[in-house]
């Protein structure tokens, strides 16, 4: 009898999840792992959608493309600003329908394909016992003497990618200049910025290049106070990370729903403490306190897609020309 | 006759299994065919850098593993397992090592400001061929050693009756030896040089250090321009290819063979014994030290680690083990210069074009992902083949050599003679084979992860995710597993291969 009520468990269980439909989406490998946002967003989209929310781990757009209109993806979360023209280019995605009105970002968001859920400053996080008198602006940066920055390859990670435009935002014409004066600062370029991190926080390199929101982790994980982001008084290039929908979803109401869910509260709320940045749909004063309070810059850089587009071959043509001398 | 027919058969599955991927990322996107400026830097970079490690790595090999041959001291088998570890560490952490001790606050620096030197830059020209001998100076030695040690006990003591000098002797004795293992020894190393990326570029210090996989990167995951990716790919195929049909046009000496006598008495000189003993040790202090350093770094996290790290581990013991397998078996049936050239292709085809084409290849039969497990089992056994073939392939010609016509003479052929005659003589090279193999495998993220992991999540990818959070130090103590799973299958098999 009691092997009946288990056997009969068993079944009704697989029923019931047969029943459910699945919603799936693509997301960043550091996005899904039991580190990051993924599972706790899992948890709380399942409780009121009568569904089966499927993370799927790995590379976005390429992923996209190989698979083609044939693609299981529903949603794709992860994007990031500096990629949105190639990936809007394929044609692969729909309007996302949410009020942009809804966010609380340093710029104002007009595109209605791509949501951002989460933010930050690209910035150079230091180590307070080695640095004492942090730099305030690009040619401080470029003007310390004795200190070991590592950055990340512009050609193969986006945070590098950001940090080339940024510098040539600000310097126009004299961006290849300025890399060659910071040239002697840089130990070394790495791959992506997990390497990086991992020269910085093993105290090879005294400052990295990372997001302001960096030092929250060290701080609510680690109770280390220590690493902090540098702040320019140029104004720092901010960094979206974007939700988008797939045109040809075959679970249009779900990805629906779960665009809305993006910008709830609970949602919002879930961001800081896994993905540690910035909640796009919430007012400063809603955050963390650990976040809130963070030092931030009073100007934020944003380059539109084509202008990114259009000055990314340019700008990493010049570091690669100033850093191989 | 039999055998032609095997290893052209096997060629074939062989090529196709790794062109295939290829072929269809070509299929797909088409071909580009045009260079820019800095893409003819890369290729000229990534040619140079892997030719100054193959020939140091060569090099360096050749006293280290004459000095490992005729000495013998205590724990002198402990020492040559120790010395294969760098070649099975995953990258991040040889890197991680490497930088403990020659980095900016390493060990060595520290000794060099101590004595009033100035400090050593490790990162540039000379980080990135420091790192590349430190991963395959220890293939070399092995490989070598090997060979040192399948010269008969006879000719030795021949040798040393002859009262030679010391350049005739090494004249009529190492020589031989060196031209026939060399070539090959020095084309697979040249050929993982070649598609080094995050080590070169981290060590590098720089653009300067951009490789022709770093291009492939670029292309595939930020231009999505997939045909430059394709024809990237091809470039590094000919390269690896040009080189290791050439080492196969090397003409081989022959050996003399002898009854398995092993001698232990070479009639060494004082000088040899202390130059050998000084070789041995700078071996072994470059070698340990690296390794050490990082087994102090995370030895303490290893148990607090959560389970789905342990699961990740179980996941990679499975994939190692069968992967292992699949590619001796493969490598016992290329054990010729065919075979090699075939199998070199392994790993000449950039992981994230093979990744790419397989994807293509399977999409239209199947899911990729709930393929996940096979995919990387093959795949990995491919990678590892050009190892397995290196290892396995000069003492199975010899056993052919030998004992073919004998054997045929009383009868013994086909099955009998592979299981009697082959596989029993080839037990240490086969174990030693499949000790490199599973480590190998161990350490590789697995193509198809690069896609989309679906439900697999092998060791690396859990590092990798916590690298990614901020876990540094956890990320350490299961890197840490993962070279201690990697060692520990080694030593299985090597010693297995010992025993049997």
């Amino acid at each position: 009898m009691r092997y009946f009520i288990f056997l009969t468990g068993v079944f009704m269980a697989t029923l019931v999840s047969a029943n459910k439909p699945v919603l799936t989406i693509y997301a960043p490998d550091y996005f899904v792992s039991e580190w990051g946002p993924g599972p706790s967003i899992e948890e709380a989209f399942e409780k009121n959608c009568a569904c089966d929310l499927k993370f799927s781990a790995g590379d976005l757009i390429p992923r996209l493309i190989l698979e083609g209109s044939s693609t299981e993806a529903d949603i794709v979360i992860g994007l990031n600003t500096d990629v949105t023209k190639k990936a809007r280019e394929t044609d692969l995605f729909a309007p996302h329908r949410q009020d942009n009105q809804a966010l609380f970002l340093p710029i104002k968001w007009t595109d209605n394909t791509f949501l951002p859920f989460n933010w930050s400053y690209v910035s150079f996080v230091y180590d307070e016992t080695k640095i004492s008198q942090p730099p305030s602006s690009f040619d401080e940066l470029a003007d310390m003497e004795n200190v070991k920055i590592v950055i990340q390859d512009p050609r193969s990670s986006i945070s590098g990618l950001a940090l080339v435009l940024w510098v040539k935002e600000i310097y126009g014409d004299k961006a290849e200049a300025y890399w060659s004066k910071l040239a002697p600062n840089i130990l070394t370029v790495t791959k992506g910025w997990s390497e990086a991190y991992g020269l910085f926080t093993s105290g090879e390199a005294d400052m990295v290049l990372s997001f302001n929101t960096s030092p929250a982790y060290h701080i609510a994980v680690e109770e280390d106070k220590t690493k902090k982001a540098a702040i320019f008084e140029e104004g720092h290039y901010a960094y979206f990370e974007l939700v988008g929908k797939l045109r040809n979803t075959d679970q249009p109401e779900l990805a629906n729903k779960f665009m809305q869910f993006v910008l709830s509260a609970e949602f919002q709320s879930l961001i800081p403490f896994t993905n540690w940045s910035y909640p796009a749909a919430q007012d400063r004063s809603e955050w963390p306190e650990v976040f809130s309070k963070l030092p931030y810059p009073e100007k934020a850089y944003f380059l539109n897609e084509d202008r990114a587009d259009d000055m990314r071959t340019k700008a990493i043509e010049e570091w690669r020309a100033a850093l191989s001398q | 006759m039999a055998r032609s027919t095997v290893t052209v058969i096997s060629s074939l599955f062989l090529v196709g299994l790794l062109l295939g991927p290829l072929i269809s990322l070509i299929n797909f996107s088409g071909l580009s065919l045009s260079l820019s400026v800095s893409d003819v830097a890369a290729i000229k970079f990534t040619f140079v850098q892997a030719a100054y490690s193959a020939t140091l790595s060569t090099l360096l090999a050749i006293p280290v593993a004459k000095a490992l041959q005729r000495q013998s001291f205590w724990g002198k088998r402990f020492v040559v397992l120790i010395l294969g570890a760098p070649f099975i560490l995953p990258v991040i952490v040889a890197v991680l090592g490497l930088i403990l001790v020659f980095g900016n606050n390493g060990i060595f620096n520290s000794i060099l400001n101590l004595i009033g030197l100035n400090s050593l830059k490790i990162y540039g020209f000379w980080g990135v061929i420091l790192a590349h001998v430190f991963f395959n100076l220890p293939l070399a030695i092995r490989i070598l050693l090997q060979a040192f040690n399948d010269v008969s006990g006879e000719q030795y003591r021949l040798i040393s009756s002859l009262k030679l000098s010391f350049i005739q002797k090494f004249y009529v004795l190492e020589w031989p030896i060196l031209k026939k293992v060399c070539p090959g020894v020095w084309a697979v190393i040249f050929a993982i040089c070649l598609s080094s990326f995050a080590v070169a570029l981290t060590l590098g210090g720089g653009p300067k250090a951009t490789t022709v996989e770093l291009a492939i990167y670029q292309a595939f995951f930020f231009d999505l321009d997939f045909s430059k990716a394709a024809q990237l790919a091809l470039v590094q195929v000919l390269l690896v290819f040009s080189v290791v049909v050439a080492s196969q046009f090397i003409n081989r000496p022959k050996t003399v063979l002898g009854l398995d006598i092993k001698t232990s008495n070479y009639n060494i000189t004082g000088v040899e014994k202390i130059i050998d003993t000084m070789v041995i040790i700078l071996t072994l202090l470059f070698i340990v030290i690296p390794i050490l350093l990082i087994f102090f770094h995370g030895f303490f996290d290893v148990f607090s680690l959560p389970l789905s790290v342990f699961k990740a581990a179980s996941l990679s013991i499975k994939i190692a083990i069968l992967s292992s397998f699949l590619s001796v078996f493969l490598g016992l049936c290329l054990t010729t210069n065919l075979g090699e050239i075939a199998g070199s292709l392994g790993i000449a085809i950039s992981p994230i074009v093979m990744g790419a084409g397989t994807f293509l290849m399977l999409k239209n039969f199947a899911n990729p992902y709930s393929l996940a497990v096979p995919v990387t089992v093959v795949v990995n056994a491919l990678v590892s083949l050009p190892f397995v073939i290196r290892i396995l392939k000069p003492p199975a010609l010899e056993i052919r050599k030998e004992f073919e016509n004998l054997s045929r003479s009383i009868g013994l052929t086909g099955i009998s003679w592979i299981w009697w005659v082959y596989l029993r003589r080839l037990k240490r090279p086969i174990g030693f084979s499949l000790g490199v193999a599973a480590a190998l495998s161990m350490g590789d993220l697995g193509v198809i992860v690069l896609f989309g992991s679906g439900e697999i999540a092998t060791l690396p990818l859990k590092i990798y995710q916590l690298m990614g959070s901020y876990r540094l130090d956890e990320a350490l103590a299961s890197a840490l597993l993962l070279s201690l799973l990697a060692f520990g299958s080694f030593a299985f098999f090597d010693k297995l291969g010992r025993m049997l």
